[in-house]
């Protein structure tokens, strides 16, 4: 291309306001028009795969937790079933649904969490405050109901460590009527703000083919469309039981996204209301060997963010031998990558990079597992 | 039309911060279960020193006194992830609503 | 002693001295509205409720560590700091606090008003250019685009008020209100269109694309630090109350409002002070209710519905003066 010199490269990261990790986003310009990206994630190798290697399963279990503070239930959920499946025994039937009620609180914070930055990032720190004031209700919940806010310990190898309390169950009924009203409230504030649909809607376009070629996960990849989610395609849990209903758009662009993620809140309110009205009683917790039988097991579980993919091997000892974990935001890069270069009529605003990003929910720090060398 | 109506409300209603560190120390609420700072009942410790091998970030050590083996939490490495008191075979560890345990000398963090 | 009261009019009451502290109690009310509107608190302890917050960040600026990029080009780099402060206090003495007519007041004045508005925005551009970052320099080009949008509808709103009290002077403006305000009469649209097309001049939400935080780190801004920092914040803010201040003198009737002779000096200011407050009011929750609009979006939009609906403004404003 002769008229390369016109173009003008813009770093975005490792660290930018746009970002609350490290990643970088090379853009090459032409005056506002992204025409190429290229992007490095190897910015923050943690080395928790190796460090799984030198700790118990029991310590494991909080090594794990901490990968990714937003997921964390997800992450000791994959973590669990995994050594559970090892063990050859699954979590008592209460403990099950106690885990899915977990999970689903934990997809709501963190759905409320990605909305609120969404609107951060086309500047509408009004809607973000509003949002994350929301969010307070579901983390109240979890903290009392699993002792922490964030991370909250609340899976442990063989069930989970605290029972539901009628008092907490009235508590959480009590917050979801609440949010479900301020979910309604932010769908029809949001498709009703010409701002933000002037923002939204058409940008950041990838369509389903595209998203099924290169394996999108998640909320992203239904709001192009495909239904994709392991909680319906591979039950784990208590999902057999649980009814969920795959939340799906067709929009392909940012606005379906965000209408998506809504909605899968309001489905995961639908889905903790269920499970509070169907708690089997029962132990909530098996105690099992310190020591795990060798072999291999892969778990997958529905993160907030996507399929999220945990693997264990164990040679017979008291740590595994291997641990490996594939993270929901790996899957969807390259659709990041083919999202943020301009195409035919397709054309990308450097005042689009950062509600793109965002709109894949990117996690890089669970993400960078490898260190990029020479 | 609905965001310019909450903002309307929000601008003359109730604020959502809370004047933690200064002010409104009573509004600050923790429910039933929270992990706080740890305490230890040294009567039923048996000395079994499982807390310590389980402790995922090696915040607990193990001292002898008159009674025999006996732990010491280390506030500055502890996560309060409650694993010692799930370990425990005799419940001898609890957890506090006590949250501010931030301090600038090692020695006031340690539970003994 | 005339020369006296003048340099002390200057210098003290109602120039610099006054418009400077002003700067700082403005931005702080500005920031505890926008907290207000999203629950928050703003500043809170520094001073009673915070009012010396916006003092203190000054302050702190002035103390910190002052970089010049070594590709800037440093003579526009360092002078640009200094260049808007003073554009903007020399803009200030034309805006009417005491009585009818500012420090400064001469057949013309408004025009004068107009071109200071737009001098700020190529100080915008010198500044983003000479600092030689890759951020800096597409907020510059996006503040010189942003210009391309909202002038036109600026000066075609003043230009109404103009035609609708027959008169080029700001002071000629304010004491045709002296009856009924601009904003009463046919000049309603033109308050919107001007409120509007100041939120773009002062660079805030919905149009503040040349110093976007999520895009392009701080814009053309990114580069400056310490006292230069301090001196552009110092510099916006008074751009602020001259905003403010115009749109009070056109539309509001500037300071006049009922008093007796006696009461006038007290009471003019105040009033002046109600009315700037109350635009300020306005400005704050329009930033607080939009998502940042692009930089192509901004443009035609202004062009698409802005400029139209300030001439249908003008020809509205002219047939009630034919009436």
């Amino acid at each position: 291309m002769s008229s390369y010199e016109r173009l003008f490269d813009i770093p975005i990261g490792p660290q930018h306001p746009a970002l609350k990790e490290p990643v970088l986003l090379n853009l090459k310009v032409d005056g506002e028009h992204v025409v190429d990206v290229g992007v490095d994630i190897s910015y923050n190798h943690r080395g928790m795969e190796k460090a799984a290697e030198y700790r118990t399963y029991v310590q494991n279990l909080y090594l794990i937790e901490r990968v990714c503070g937003i997921c964390n239930i997800a992450h000791t959920l994959s973590f669990g079933t995994a050594i559970e499946g090892l063990h050859g025994k699954p979590a008592p039937e209460r403990a099950k649904v106690l885990r899915v009620l977990a999970e689903e609180l934990e997809r709501i914070q963190s759905h409320l969490l990605w909305l609120g930055i969404a609107a951060h990032e086309i500047g509408f720190d009004t809607l973000f405050m509003y949002v994350w004031l929301d969010r307070e209700i579901s983390l109240d919940i979890m903290e009392a109901f699993a002792g922490n806010r964030i991370t909250s310990s609340y899976i442990s190898i063989g069930g989970v460590k605290r029972d539901m309390t009628p008092e907490i169950a009235g508590k959480m009924l009590k917050g979801m009527d609440k949010l479900e009203g301020r979910m309604a409230y932010y769908r029809k504030a949001i498709s009703e703000e010409r701002t933000v649909l002037k923002r939204t809607q058409g940008v950041g376009l990838l369509g389903a083919a595209d998203v099924a070629s290169l394996s999108a996960v998640g909320p992203f990849a239904r709001a192009s469309g495909v239904a994709v989610d392991v909680r319906a395609d591979d039950p784990y849990a208590a999902h057999e039981l649980v009814p969920i209903k795959v939340v799906t758009g067709d929009g392909c662009d940012v606005f379906t996204r965000i209408m998506v993620r809504i909605d899968e809140v309001v489905e995961s309110i639908n889905a903790i209301r269920f499970c509070l009205g169907h708690l089997p009683s029962g132990p909530i917790l098996q105690r099992l060997p310190r020591r795990v039988p060798a072999g291999d097991f892969l778990s997958r579980v529905e993160a907030p963010r996507g399929e999220l993919t945990h693997f264990v091997r164990s040679d017979g000892s008291d740590k595994p031998y291997r641990y490996k974990i594939k993270t929901p935001t790996f899957s969807n890069i390259p659709s990041l990558a083919k999202m943020l270069k301009s195409t035919g009529r397709y054309v990308v605003n450097i005042a689009d990079v950062p509600v793109i990003l965002a709109s894949i929910d990117p996690c890089f720090s669970c993400t960078a597992r490898f260190e990029r060398i020479g | 039309m609905s965001i310019y109506r909450e903002a309307y409300r929000s601008l003359f209603g109730k604020k959502a911060t809370l004047g933690y560190p200064y002010r409104d120390r009573e509004m600050v609420h923790l429910p039933d279960g929270f992990r706080g700072r740890m305490a230890l009942k040294r009567e039923a410790c048996i000395g079994c020193t499982i807390c310590e091998k389980d402790c995922p970030s090696t915040a607990i050590t193990i001292i002898v006194d008159q009674k025999g083996k006996r732990p010491v939490f280390y506030l500055d490495k502890c996560m309060f992830c409650g694993q010692c008191q799930e370990s425990c075979p005799t419940k001898a560890i609890s957890f506090t609503k006590e949250f501010e345990n931030a301090a600038l000398s090692r020695g006031v963090m340690e539970v003994r | 002693m005339d020369w006296a009261l003048g340099l002390v009019s200057l210098l003290v009451f109602p120039g610099f001295a006054l418009m400077i502290a002003l700067s700082f109690l403005y931005e702080w009310y500005d920031r505890k509205l926008y907290a207000g509107i999203q629950m928050r608190r703003g500043p809170l302890y520094t001073g009673p409720m915070g009012i010396l917050q916006p003092f203190a960040d000054f302050i702190k600026l002035m103390s910190k560590e002052d970089l010049t990029p070594r590709h800037a080009d440093r003579r526009v780099f360092n002078s640009v700091p200094v260049i808007m402060v003073a554009l903007m206090l020399t803009a200030l003495t034309m805006i009417p606090v005491t009585g009818a007519s500012g420090l400064l007041s001469f057949s013309g004045d408004i025009v004068f008003a107009i071109v200071a508005m737009t001098f700020f925005c190529v100080l915008v551009f010198l500044a983003g250019f000479s600092s030689m970052s890759r951020y800096s320099i597409i907020g510059a080009e996006r503040a010189v685009l942003q210009l391309l949008g909202f002038e036109i509808p600026l000066m075609l709103s003043m230009v109404g008020a103009c035609i609708f009290s027959g008169s080029v002077t700001i002071s000629g403006i304010v004491a045709q209100q002296s009856g009924l305000w601009n904003l009463i009469g046919p000049q309603l649209l033109g308050f919107a269109i001007f409120l509007i097309a100041a939120q773009a001049e002062l660079e805030r939400v919905p149009f503040d694309m040349p110093e976007a935080e999520q895009e392009i780190v701080a814009g053309w801004l990114t580069e400056y630090s310490g006292r230069k920092l301090a001196l552009i914040r110092l510099a916006r803010n008074l751009e602020l109350i001259f905003i403010a201040g115009l749109a009070a003198a056109l539309y509001l009737g500037g300071p006049l409002g009922p008093s007796t002779d006696a009461l006038a000096p007290v009471l003019f200011p105040l009033y002046f002070i109600a009315k700037t407050l109350f635009v300020i009011l306005l400005l704050a929750f329009m930033k607080s209710i939009f998502a940042r609009v692009r930089i192509d979006q901004m443009v035609s939009f202004a062009w698409r519905y802005l400029i139209p609906l300030s001439l249908v403004q003008i020809m509205i404003t002219l047939i009630w003066r034919a009436l």
